[in-house]
């Protein structure tokens, strides 16, 4: 009887406990809602005010930024400094160079040089943000060596790239691809990378030289960049791409054929590559990329290899990618092969099925009805 | 007389910074914040304004096909300016004029006035 009565007793006040945390918690939410809102709303008409001011001083030639700053009280200040976090990145020329002023007039350029080495990551990323906003001048020793995270490593090479543009292409990649230890980049890292080797991709073809020392989804990132970028020479991007087409790993096989594509227009890449391989590779995300490239090639031999193999296709998905890219090809063409002709009106009815129903592949595939024997 | 542009930026503070650089530039402006704004300001106007500047990333239609809209609709009538990245200056298959974003403030209101 009295172990009952201790047990509800427990119950009870755990219930209470329970109640109590949640009231504490609502009342803290509610709090910080409200408080936000008024501040939004105090900060509102301060905004509209300095946004003016700013406009109106940087069309002159001495903007006084630094007179102004020092008129201004904390709170103006701090919205200030949220105005230029929001402006400095969408405008350029000698506007944004007036912006910088404004900043470093604020003293964030100092604010954050001062935190580079903070322990807290969240405080570094903040620094070096503002140093890329501002095009603060940092000490590359100590640029450099102050990426630790994944995430501060594409901060720091933003940095550079705010600073050298595609000059520092070279510094920008090696620091990217190395000082991760082939650790793969954030999204924003993969960005960077693309924006120092847009029009020249040489540094990002060279650094392919270590791609066996790199993480896997590294090397599939770097493969993805290179086939975004212009063409660099043809010759170094398939020697290294070779031994890429060979690697253990399917998504690096099959983003080695992708990377291939800029440079199925300037060489044939048949004469570099073992195409027939590629065909019969076991990965199905292989061999789609491998009919995608060959749909790419303006070149009656590789549209028959093309319509050959994925006539023949084993895995029903995969054959579905094959003839819808023999369908793409055919489209615009006033003339089509008597030969391909039934396997098109096989993918339009799969591809009626697919829309009308969306399903995993293997259900898909049983509902597919037969593709049609090949003649001869 | 005064010209007048259309401004039509998905962006609040890019509109807002826009417009008092125009403003400045004594140009009267008006502003949408997306592409159907533009369309029902136009077709609501009295007249005509001198110049539309649209901004290529707008919320739901994008800033090609909403100058491509209004070279079918208005033809030489309207000066369409459109503000894209720099692979992308006269991109799709509109003829809208391009002005390289991120934008250089300072000279955007010349680069208004020889286009109007």
């Amino acid at each position: 009887m009295i172990q009952v009565a201790t047990q509800s007793g427990l119950l009870i006040a755990a219930a209470v406990a329970v109640a109590a945390g949640l009231l504490v918690v609502g009342s803290l939410t509610l709090g910080g809602v409200i408080y936000h809102f008024i501040r939004h709303r105090h900060s509102q008409p301060i905004q509209a005010d300095l946004r003016r001011e700013i406009v109106k001083r940087v069309n002159w030639n001495d903007p006084e930024w630094q007179s102004w700053v020092d008129d201004l009280d904390r709170f103006e200040r701090r919205v200030l400094r949220r105005l230029l976090d929001r402006q400095l990145p969408k405008v350029s020329g000698t506007y944004r160079d007036s912006l910088q002023s404004l900043g470093v007039a604020l003293g964030l350029d100092e604010w954050a040089m001062g935190r580079l080495n903070s322990k807290n990551e969240l405080t570094r990323l903040d620094a070096l943000h503002w140093i890329a906003l501002l095009n603060a001048p940092v000490d590359d020793k100590r640029l450099l060596g102050s990426g630790g995270s994944v995430r501060e490593r594409a901060a720091v090479a933003r940095v550079l790239y705010e600073r050298d543009g595609v000059e520092a292409a070279r510094t920008g990649t090696a620091y990217l691809l190395t000082a991760g230890d082939g650790q793969s980049l954030s999204g924003y890292g993969v960005h960077i990378l693309y924006r120092f080797n847009k029009e020249n991709p040489t540094a990002l073809i060279e650094a392919l030289d270590d791609w066996e020392r790199w993480d896997r989804t590294l090397v599939v990132q770097v493969l993805a960049v290179l086939r975004a970028c212009d063409p660099g020479p043809p010759d170094a991007v398939i020697r290294r791409l070779r031994p890429c087409l060979d690697a253990d790993a399917a998504a690096i096989r099959a983003a080695a054929v992708q990377a291939l594509e800029p440079y199925t227009d300037v060489v044939d890449v048949g004469e570099h590559v073992e195409v027939a391989d590629l065909i019969s590779d076991p990965s199905t995300r292989v061999r789609s990329a491998v009919y995608h490239q060959l749909s790419t090639v303006d070149d009656p031999a590789a549209i028959e290899t093309l319509a050959n193999s994925a006539i023949d296709e084993e895995d029903a998905v995969v054959r579905y990618v094959g003839t819808s890219e023999l369908a793409e090809y055919f489209q615009h063409r006033k003339e089509t092969p008597e030969a391909v002709r039934p396997h098109l009106d096989w993918f339009e009815q799969t591809g009626d099925c697919w829309q009308l129903d969306w399903r995993s592949s293997w259900e898909l595939d049983s509902e597919m009805t037969e593709p049609p024997e090949v003649e001869g | 007389m005064t010209d007048e542009v259309l401004l039509v930026v998905g962006d609040t503070e890019l509109r807002k910074l826009i417009r008092l650089q125009l403003e400045h530039a004594e140009y009267n402006v008006t502003t949408a914040e997306n592409g159907e704004r533009c369309l029902s300001a136009l077709s609501e106007a009295n007249s005509l304004p001198n110049a539309v500047l649209i901004d290529e990333v707008l919320p739901r239609k994008d800033g090609v096909s909403i100058a491509q809209v209004l070279e079918d609709q208005y033809g030489d009538e309207l000066s369409v300016l459109i503000m894209c990245l720099p692979d992308e200056t006269r991109s799709g298959d509109s003829t809208a004029i391009g002005i390289e974003k991120p934008v250089d403030l300072a000279r955007l209101p010349n680069r208004v006035e020889r286009e109007v």
